[in-house]
């Protein structure tokens, strides 16, 4: 608040000033500043004349006959293009819905129409064939089986493993 | 039957209590939209626009809230600074610029200012200044000063926070000082009158 007291206020400080509005600092360097005082004062004068002029102007202006008609037909025409507006949504969402149910049901349709067109899926095991070595085993020996799937055909439907056999003894 | 029935009426549809409103606030309306507009056709426009909107939202008005008068300016307000953004009018008129190199028509054979001011007629000058202040101060200052509003509701008007809306009342008495000056210092010179001082720091 010094330098404030030392310089003349802004400009739009004192503007503001002219209503009783101005705060504490500003109320008190208009207490002592006479040409800021004066200022405001102006500006108050200036308040006064803008208040004349402009309800001067407002009166002066050139009212036109009001057009309550012409008003009415917007009103009605915006209230008929609301209406409108709805029911075309309404159309639209509806025919989207029926769209949207007709395009899953087919969908489900071709689904359940192709699996029960399509045969039964059956489970078979894969055939197995025991290839024993020649000369490879010891004759008390029982042979390992030498295991290959999926190359035998006519393979028995018997499983394909037997028992592991038993190695030989060192004594024999 | 008060306004607060008149619009109970009118939301609930009734046509003659609508026209009853309309013819009611009318003038008023035009009158705003031409202050802030500074053109006839333009504020006519811009009224009829402002009671389109609110007859259409009707139902949406609560008297608890605010008048009738408030809500139609906050439309009205909104829709004259939208019409004036859209024509990008200048700040400066061009009608004031003309007008600005013609003599008065008797220049006054008194030395003071003041006098001058009042033989071409105060009103006339500060209006014709008004015109050449900036639009958003100027919106501000006829609400403030023809409105008489407070800033907080300048400011809810104006889109803006109270001290800016504070800010551009004070903005606009400065341009406006700062015009007039300038206008007495020319009808000063134009009537052979040599100011002993400025009117303004």
């Amino acid at each position: 608040m010094k330098k404030m007291d030392k310089v003349h206020l802004q400009e739009t400080e004192l503007a503001c000033s002219d209503g009783g509005e101005a705060n504490v600092d500003t109320a008190e360097h208009l207490r002592w500043c006479a040409r800021c005082r004066s200022v405001v004062a102006e500006y108050r004068w200036l308040g006064e004349q803008v208040v004349d002029a402009l309800a001067a102007a407002a009166e002066a202006a050139p009212v036109p006959r009001p057009r309550w008609r012409a008003l009415e037909r917007r009103v009605i025409a915006g209230r008929r293009r609301r209406v409108a507006g709805w029911r075309a949504s309404a159309i639209a969402s509806v025919a989207l819905a029926i769209c949207t149910v007709l395009l899953l049901s087919s969908i489900v349709g071709a689904t359940v129409a192709a699996q029960l067109a399509s045969p039964e899926a059956v489970m078979t095991p894969l055939s197995a064939t025991v290839v024993v070595a020649e000369g490879s085993v010891t004759p008390d020996a029982t042979p390992t089986p030498i295991v290959s799937y999926g190359e035998s055909v006519d393979a028995p439907s018997t499983p394909a493993l037997g028992p592991i056999p038993t190695p030989p003894t060192p004594d024999a | 039957m008060t306004d607060v029935e008149i619009i109970a009426r009118a939301v609930n549809g009734n046509e003659a209590a609508q026209r009853a409103l309309y013819e009611a606030h009318y003038a008023a309306a035009f009158r705003l939209a031409y202050l802030l507009l500074q053109d006839a056709c333009d504020a006519e426009e811009v009224a009829q626009d402002a009671f389109v909107y609110v007859f259409r939202n009707l139902h949406r008005y609560d008297p608890q809230r605010a008048s009738f008068w408030a809500w139609l300016r906050v439309a009205l307000v909104s829709r004259c600074r939208n019409k004036r953004r859209r024509k990008q009018l200048s700040t400066v008129s061009l009608e004031m610029l003309t007008a600005a190199g013609e003599a008065p028509a008797d220049p006054t054979p008194a030395g003071d200012p003041a006098g001058l001011l009042e033989l071409r007629g105060t009103q006339q000058t500060v209006w014709e200044a008004l015109e050449q202040v900036s639009p958003g101060a100027r919106d501000a200052l006829i609400l403030r000063y023809y409105e008489g509003l407070p800033y907080k509701e300048i400011a809810a008007l104006l889109s803006c926070s109270p001290d800016a809306a504070r800010a551009r009342v004070a903005h606009g008495k400065v341009q406006l000082r700062r015009l007039l000056t300038e206008t007495v210092e020319g009808m000063a010179r134009e009537a052979g009158i040599v100011r002993p001082a400025e009117v303004g720091g």
